[in-house]
């Protein structure tokens, strides 16, 4: 097995979770076969030590493999399937013998598997296992099964939680050999090496989670994750260990209780002191790396918006004041024509003629990039847009070519939206302006749809025209990018352009599929709640 | 033709900083059919000094009608039209806005100001031409003006 990168917190639970299933499961089927074949060193027998019921190993091996079908990421139907079946099996076992304690019932279970001889070492009755473990073993078994199911998440976690500080606590009687704390003296205890696998068990049942329900806090990238994952640790060794050192420093005679308590607690005080001065500084360090990224972002989105806008405003101050110059040379390249018509002899007529050709064509480009640049800077506001209204407007508008051109267009039912209205009579008036000027030899046909896509409407405009290479699909959309010659098919190439920014204008995008000579489809998308509303 | 446009010329004051728009306007004007004086402020000062007879413009005529550029040196254009529109003895000249500004922000303030018409300049000579033309007809020939009255000197 691969170990998982460790910064994937997640997987890295699953690891862990695999981990414990495997130690149980073959805790439990040791113990068990120790049990069946009577092999002392299986049962970890030693004199006066309390033994691993034959049960309680038998409900470890349908938990460890319960734990490990259900923690997996991707598992079949019929892997959760089984895996619910064992949980229940043992919710089942240790709900039973917790009857036969509260009741006195004598369900026969206890020796089913393995017989023990009476008088065992503090056990009540021969086979049975502990109250305590019965207890965990309910929690264990429902915690899998919802485990299993992926259900109540928070559940599992207060479950596995539950277990975990029953077996920590039975843990506990064991360190510091307090009988009180792992068995009830009339009850069988529960066993040493049965403690700590509960321990793992539990712990493996919290990771399974691999950081949903209250685990979330552990594997957060937040400033909280990183706490949980510093303090948590600290939090339950210094506890543990300064009580045993207290314990063993008052049992050798070192010093009484009030002594030894005064100690412990000024010690737990100053170890946990540090621990949590170092998290904080941690912290802080990362607190200060996140603001220093958070406010470096926002320069950069600062200079961004910042460069946009003098970049808009640069296309539109140079396209108004280029206009002067230009309107100067082409009016008196014309005044001269005028005047001087057929004086200067052919060539000067030629001359003259390019020039205002030149000057006129100039003027086309610089109203486009002024149309260009009016998208961002001159859009209008938001407002509820009935898309087939939009579209009327539009066959209005194109009037002419559509009635020269013979042009059949349909339409589907178009939605409301809440858009910029004069943008979208402007996108649709370069759509279908384009379809009917790029048709093929037949009549061009042209269908309008829309439809919903999640929280996004998708338009498209279909036609039987001349099409696009696939090739030049990203280029269409930059501005002044021609395929065609201008004697063949007259414009600057802004239509697609402007399409574009006002797509995006309104947080949609736009894109074309095609084929040559099989007509062009373009698509574009703009969200149902209307853009970003920048209108401004 | 009325009859009294014969006896003395239509003045007016064209405020225009680009001289090959004043060299355009008076090539139209020279096409035109009505006797005119074309008297030229290069900025918007310079506009409101002949307005007003001040300084080496003391001998200047009131004219019958403006021909107001907006993006003028010194004085910008919209100033000069709040200042004509302000006074009363001015206000009552008609002022064309003749600019290439085709901005709607421009257009709006202009009327706001009080200006009587507004006209963007177009590109082509032809259309220029014919536009100055309709001003000519329409303000010279068609509209009657006030009488001219000698206003005081502010």
């Amino acid at each position: 097995m691969v170990l998982p990168s460790k910064n994937d917190l997640s997987s890295w639970f699953g690891f862990l979770s695999e981990c414990a299933a495997v130690f149980v499961f073959l805790m439990g089927c040791a113990v068990l076969s120790g049990w069946v074949f009577d092999i002392g060193l299986l049962k970890f027998d030693s004199p006066n030590m309390v033994r691993m019921k034959a049960n309680a190993a038998f409900s470890f091996i349908l938990s460890g493999a319960s734990l490990l079908l259900a923690g997996r990421e991707r598992g079949t139907p019929w892997s959760r399937r089984i895996s619910r079946g064992l949980a229940l099996l043992v919710a089942l076992l240790g709900f039973l013998t917790m009857c036969e304690f509260l009741f006195g019932w004598e369900l026969g279970i206890d020796q089913l598997l393995a017989r023990e001889a009476p008088g065992a070492v503090k056990t009540s009755s021969p086979g049975r296992m502990a109250p305590n473990a019965a207890l965990n073993f309910v929690l264990i078994g429902i915690s899998l099964l919802l485990l299993s199911a992926r259900r109540g998440d928070r559940i599992v976690s207060a479950l596995g939680l539950a277990a975990f500080s029953i077996s920590l606590f039975a843990l506990m009687g064991y360190a510091y050999a307090a009988e009180a704390l792992h068995g009830s003296a009339s009850y069988t205890h529960i066993a040493l090496y049965t403690a700590l696998t509960f321990l793992l068990l539990s712990a493996g049942v919290l990771f399974a989670l691999r950081g949903r329900g209250w685990m979330s806090v552990f594997t957060s990238d937040g400033p909280g994750g990183v706490m949980a994952r510093r303090l948590l640790p600290a939090v339950i060794v210094v506890p543990i260990a300064l009580g045993w050192a207290r314990l063993q420093g008052q049992r050798i005679g070192l010093y009484g209780t009030e002594f030894g308590l005064g100690l412990m607690v000024t010690t737990s005080i100053v170890i946990l002191a540090v621990v949590a001065w170092r998290s904080a500084q941690a912290l802080n360090r990362a607190e200060a790396v996140r603001k220093e990224a958070a406010e470096a972002l926002a320069r950069r989105t600062e200079e961004l918006a910042r460069s946009n806008a003098e970049l808009e405003k640069f296309a539109y101050v140079a396209s108004h004041d280029l206009q002067e110059p230009l309107r100067m040379v082409s009016s008196f390249a014309q005044l001269l024509a005028r005047r001087f018509q057929g004086k200067l002899g052919l060539e000067g007529d030629e001359y003259v003629g390019f020039v205002t050709d030149g000057a006129s064509r100039m003027q086309r480009l610089i109203n486009d990039l002024l149309a260009y640049s009016r998208v961002g800077t001159r859009g209008g506001t938001f407002e509820p847009t009935d898309c087939s209204l939009v579209l009327r407007r539009t066959l209005d508008n194109l009037g002419i070519a559509i009635r020269e051109s013979g042009a059949d267009i349909q339409s589907d039912p178009l939605p409301v939206l809440t858009a910029d209205r004069s943008q979208l009579v402007q996108l649709f008036q370069n759509l279908i302006g384009n379809a009917v000027k790029f048709r093929g030899g037949e009549r061009p046909r042209i269908h309008v749809s829309a439809r919903r896509n999640g929280i996004e409407w998708m338009f498209a405009v279909k036609d039987n025209g001349i099409g696009i290479d696939p090739k030049y699909f990203d280029r269409i959309f930059t501005i002044f990018q021609r395929l065609h010659g201008r004697a063949e098919y007259p414009g600057t190439g802004i239509g697609l352009a402007i399409c574009k920014k006002i797509v995006e204008r309104h947080g949609g995008r736009i894109w074309v599929e095609s084929q040559p000579g099989k007509g062009s489809a373009f698509f574009f998308t703009i969200p149902a709640k209307g853009g970003n509303g920048d209108a401004q | 033709m009325p009859s009294e446009w014969s006896a003395r010329p239509i003045e007016i004051l064209l405020v225009e900083d680009n001289p090959g728009d004043v060299r355009l306007t008076e090539e139209a004007l020279k096409e035109g059919k009505v006797i005119n004086h074309l008297a030229v402020a290069r900025d918007g000062e310079e506009a409101m000094a002949i307005l007003r007879r001040q300084g080496r413009h003391a001998g200047a005529v009131r004219p019958d009608i403006i021909l107001l550029d907006l993006n003028l040196p010194k004085k910008d254009g919209r100033e000069v039209l709040e200042e004509i529109k302000h006074d009363k003895s001015l206000a009552i000249i008609p002022v064309v806005v003749l600019t290439t500004s085709q901005d709607e922000q421009d257009v709006l303030k202009s009327y706001k100001l009080h200006a009587n018409c507004y006209i963007t300049k177009p590109v082509d000579l032809n259309q220029f031409l014919s536009v100055v033309k309709s001003i000519e007809e329409f303000w010279f020939s068609v509209v009657v003006l006030p009488k001219k009255e000698e206003s005081p000197r502010p």
